[in-house]
């Protein structure tokens, strides 16, 4: 009971500090569209997200079975291996807003180069990018990385042995963790509720931004289905060489190059 | 904190949390329930660290030590498929006595010393918001305890080369 709870806490709580519009003014008062503007608005994220993997690990110990076991276990090890590749990643964006805060984040990606290329992140840190959304895939345990619940091996891997609700809670933690890993790839790399030649006024200008907002991260939505239908299963020994050997070494390509942009502007 | 002390009381909660938890861990017989009652202590921890402005050090404290070492050590005992411990009853070796006798001297001590200056770590850690930010802390890293922080990163590529070379299977002929 508690391992599917855990897991749809972790999912639901790191929303809160990822903000998905401009400015509401309501009533004489203006109301900042995010949860909480915490100043370690990334490191939470990273936070919880690190906790997510207890739901799993707790399911397949307690459920006392051998696949569910195998499919705990190979959850904990996958989610450390890309949690380093994902933050090393996350590292570069935060080089570039200077702040862990998202709001900062979302600021420096505002305006254009040239008048109309965006200054998104995506555009100087197309290999962090790649990193992160493919570090996104394997900690929420979309299918090229599915091997937790791998049904082809392991039954259902670590939720073999629940059902009804609990088994439902298992499914929403995956599908919110999908929304919000697309919600937070969309504030670190394209910008957030920003887009080129909108700058925000008033209530319909706040909502606006929310509608971009949800229209990009939809779009992330979409591509994580699109890739399930499109691959196939990594293997393990795979699954553990990209990790380790392709995604850690290309996150830090990017945190270095970051850092030669950042050091060559000022110059 | 004037009226009512609603963060002394989750701070106070909190502790109590970790030190309960902390409780179980040792005293618990199974392995992987004494490190989930680990994770539930360091849990409270992080919740203590923020009460104390110090959201920076609580979200470390989680990512480092709830996320990654705790799992990992989960990983093993899994793998390993260790089952509840066998203790033996007695034929305890009096330097064990000695020990515990020393450690429990040692715990009085500093709670009586807590006591006598009672509440100063939360009067100098609740500095306000001001405290919370990360930017004066990595500028104190990077300038004044860098050679600290330098040797620290060195002694743990000293371990993890150490932890190498201990796991490494010997060459075959």
């Amino acid at each position: 009971m508690l391992a599917p709870a855990l897991a749809v806490f972790a999912a639901l709580t790191t929303f809160a500090v990822v903000p998905y519009g401009a400015t509401l003014p309501l009533g004489g008062r203006s109301v900042p569209l995010i949860g909480a503007d915490v100043s370690i608005g990334l490191l939470y994220i990273f936070a919880i997200t690190s906790l997510s993997v207890y739901g799993i690990v707790l399911a397949g110990w307690a459920s006392n079975n051998k696949f569910s076991l195998m499919g705990g276990i190979r959850s904990s090890a996958q989610i450390i291996s890309y949690e380093l590749a994902m933050t090393t990643a996350g590292a570069g964006v935060i080089l570039n807003a200077g702040s862990f805060r998202l709001t900062d984040v979302i600021t420096s990606q505002s305006g254009t180069w040239l008048g109309f290329i965006p200054r998104w992140n995506v555009i100087p840190q197309f290999i962090g990018f790649i990193v992160f959304y493919v570090a996104a895939f394997a900690e929420t345990n979309r299918t090229p990385f599915d091997l937790p619940e791998a049904d082809a091996e392991l039954v259902a891997g670590y939720h073999t042995e629940y059902s009804s609700m609990k088994f439902a809670m298992f499914f929403m933690a995956e599908y919110i963790n999908m929304i919000v890993a697309s919600a937070i790839t969309v504030t670190l790399f394209f910008g957030g509720w920003t887009f080129p030649g909108f700058t925000p006024h008033g209530v319909i200008g706040a909502l606006l931004s929310i509608v971009i907002f949800t229209v990009k991260t939809l779009f992330f939505v979409w591509v994580f289905v699109w890739v399930r239908w499109t691959l196939p299963r990594f293997r393990y020994d795979q699954l553990m060489n990209l990790g380790w050997k392709v995604l850690l070494p290309l996150a830090l390509v990017n945190l270095f190059w970051t850092a030669g942009l950042i050091a060559a502007q000022r110059l | 904190m004037a009226g009512f002390p609603i963060d002394r009381i989750v701070f106070d909660l909190a502790t109590a949390v970790a030190v309960l938890f902390a409780g179980v861990m040792v005293v618990h017989h199974h392995p992987v329930k004494s490190v989930l009652a680990l994770v539930v202590g360091f849990f409270a921890l992080a919740v203590c660290y923020v009460m104390l402005w110090a959201p920076f050090i609580a979200a470390i404290q989680v990512i480092v030590y709830g996320g990654a070492i705790l799992v990992l050590f989960l990983f093993v005992l899994m793998l390993l498929n260790v089952g509840s411990e066998t203790r033996s009853a007695g034929s305890r070796r009096p330097v064990q006595t000695l020990l515990s006798g020393a450690a429990l001297l040692l715990f009085a001590g500093l709670l009586l010393g807590l006591l006598r200056h009672g509440g100063s770590a939360i009067a100098n850690g609740s500095q306000g918001p001001a405290a919370a930010e990360i930017a004066p802390l990595a500028r104190l890293l990077y300038s004044d305890y860098l050679l600290p922080f330098e040797a620290l990163s060195v002694l743990l590529l000293a371990a993890l080369v150490g932890a190498f070379v201990l796991a490494r299977r010997e060459a075959g002929p």
